[in-house]
């Protein structure tokens, strides 16, 4: 990324500003790696894990999250609203097979 | 009389008063982060302060009572850790130094909270100390300047701060993501965006689980790229593999380029410097991403790199 394009993002950055979430870092990464790998680690089972491989997964959770509020913004409009609920979230889950692995994992209180 | 009169020129010395809110000496007792000069310097700059205002007191004399008044306060101060913050090496081990403040604290809660959540489970201290200093606890919000965390609530607020950290991703970046996903009129409700940092920190977890089965069973000791694509696959994330494969090769290409910042983002503890009105740590988090933590009040700011 061009440094025009960084200092805008690190203008962004600083002043608190959510932009429209331009490219960001490295390959338009959004997330910090190192969060990411620390979720990671968590898993007792994982020895080791590639750089490549972190990235991948944060790379993943974006689109991950990305997917998720497209689906959970379908009811949103479905019931008139503009913003985005938990309820509206909860069905995404519920409603997709791929997310099956949430149900259950989330404090739905 | 004499005693108290020197007192009062302190006082009126403005300087280095302790238990004062300007005085760096009090500060540091009480809980400060601003860990400016030793102590004795600003004894010694009373003392010649006062000499210089023609005070009839001789230095010693002076002294003996500026170490009077300055000592009670540190007795009272409660603030253990931070002395460790006045270790002037500021080289690598600044940071578990920095940390080490937090540290404890995490730890009390680590161990708090050990039995609700495997996290962090089988971790020896190291361990935890590792994922500490590997961790951006001291962060409170992913990017933006946090400034809650003022001197009374650093203490209290530090450990519920941590707790979430572990566990989560920075909710203003996960919330900045889901920006992406509406139209530019859509607004996303605090709990939909909480709702969702608990949905990611589930998905980073299920993935990884499943690529590091199977790297278990091929009986290799580290995940890679490849493993992660093939969990996707499997986990029913198909459609996503193919995108990933475009930014992996994006960002294997832009760290090519990187030699000052290659390598793991273990090693990503970069001290800048530590002058002595704040500390700074730049956090490499990876080759784009830097994120700084400015003592005294965790002012947290992450810089992505263009």
């Amino acid at each position: 990324m061009a440094g025009t394009e960084g200092e805008a993002v690190v203008g962004e950055e600083l002043q608190g500003v959510e932009g429209d979430g331009e490219e960001g870092g490295r390959a338009g990464l959004r997330l910090p790696l190192a969060r990411v790998k620390r979720i990671m680690k968590a898993d007792p089972a994982l020895q080791l894990a590639s750089q490549d491989a972190v990235f991948v997964i944060a790379k993943a959770t974006e689109l991950f999250v990305e997917s998720l509020v497209e689906e959970a913004y379908q009811y949103t409009r479905k019931a008139g609203r503009k913003t985005v609920s938990r309820r509206d979230v909860d069905n995404s889950v519920e409603a997709i097979d791929a997310l099956a692995f949430l149900d259950g994992a989330l404090d739905w209180s | 009389m004499k005693k108290i009169s020197a007192k009062s020129q302190i006082k009126r010395g403005n300087t280095c008063i302790p238990g004062e809110d300007n005085i760096h000496v009090g500060d540091e007792g009480r809980g400060d982060h601003n860990v400016e000069t030793s102590p004795p310097i600003h004894l010694g700059n009373v003392g010649v302060k006062l000499e210089n205002e023609g005070r009839v007191e001789g230095p010693a004399g002076l002294l003996e009572t500026v170490e009077e008044v300055v000592e009670a306060p540190w007795e009272e101060i409660a603030g253990p850790d931070l002395s460790q913050a006045y270790v002037v090496d500021l080289t690598q081990q600044f940071n578990r130094i920095f940390v080490q403040t937090s540290f404890n604290s995490f730890k009390e809660k680590q161990q708090q909270q050990s039995g609700g959540s495997s996290k962090m489970e089988g971790a020896e201290s190291d361990d935890i100390g590792t994922s500490f200093l590997t961790s951006e606890q001291y962060m409170v919000e992913g990017h933006s300047v946090h400034s809650q965390q003022h001197e009374d609530e650093e203490k209290e607020e530090l450990p519920h701060v941590l707790r979430e950290q572990d566990r989560f991703l920075p909710i203003a970046n996960v919330a900045r993501i889901m920006k992406r996903g509406i139209p530019k009129t859509g607004k996303i409700a605090k709990d939909a965006r909480e709702c969702v940092q608990e949905c990611v920190s589930e998905f980073i977890s299920f993935v990884t689980s499943e690529a590091s089965d199977r790297c278990h069973q091929e009986k290799r000791k580290t995940i890679n790229g490849e493993d992660i694509l093939w969990a996707m696959n499997a986990l029913g994330f198909e459609n996503y593999v193919e995108p990933l494969k475009i930014y992996l090769q994006k960002f294997r290409e832009s760290t090519k380029g990187d030699k000052p910042l290659e390598g793991s983002v273990e090693s990503s503890y970069e001290v800048d410097f530590g002058n002595n009105m704040a500390t700074f740590t730049a956090d490499h988090v990876s080759q784009s991403e830097i994120v700084c933590t400015y003592g005294p009040g965790q002012v947290t700011q992450q810089f992505t790199l263009g």
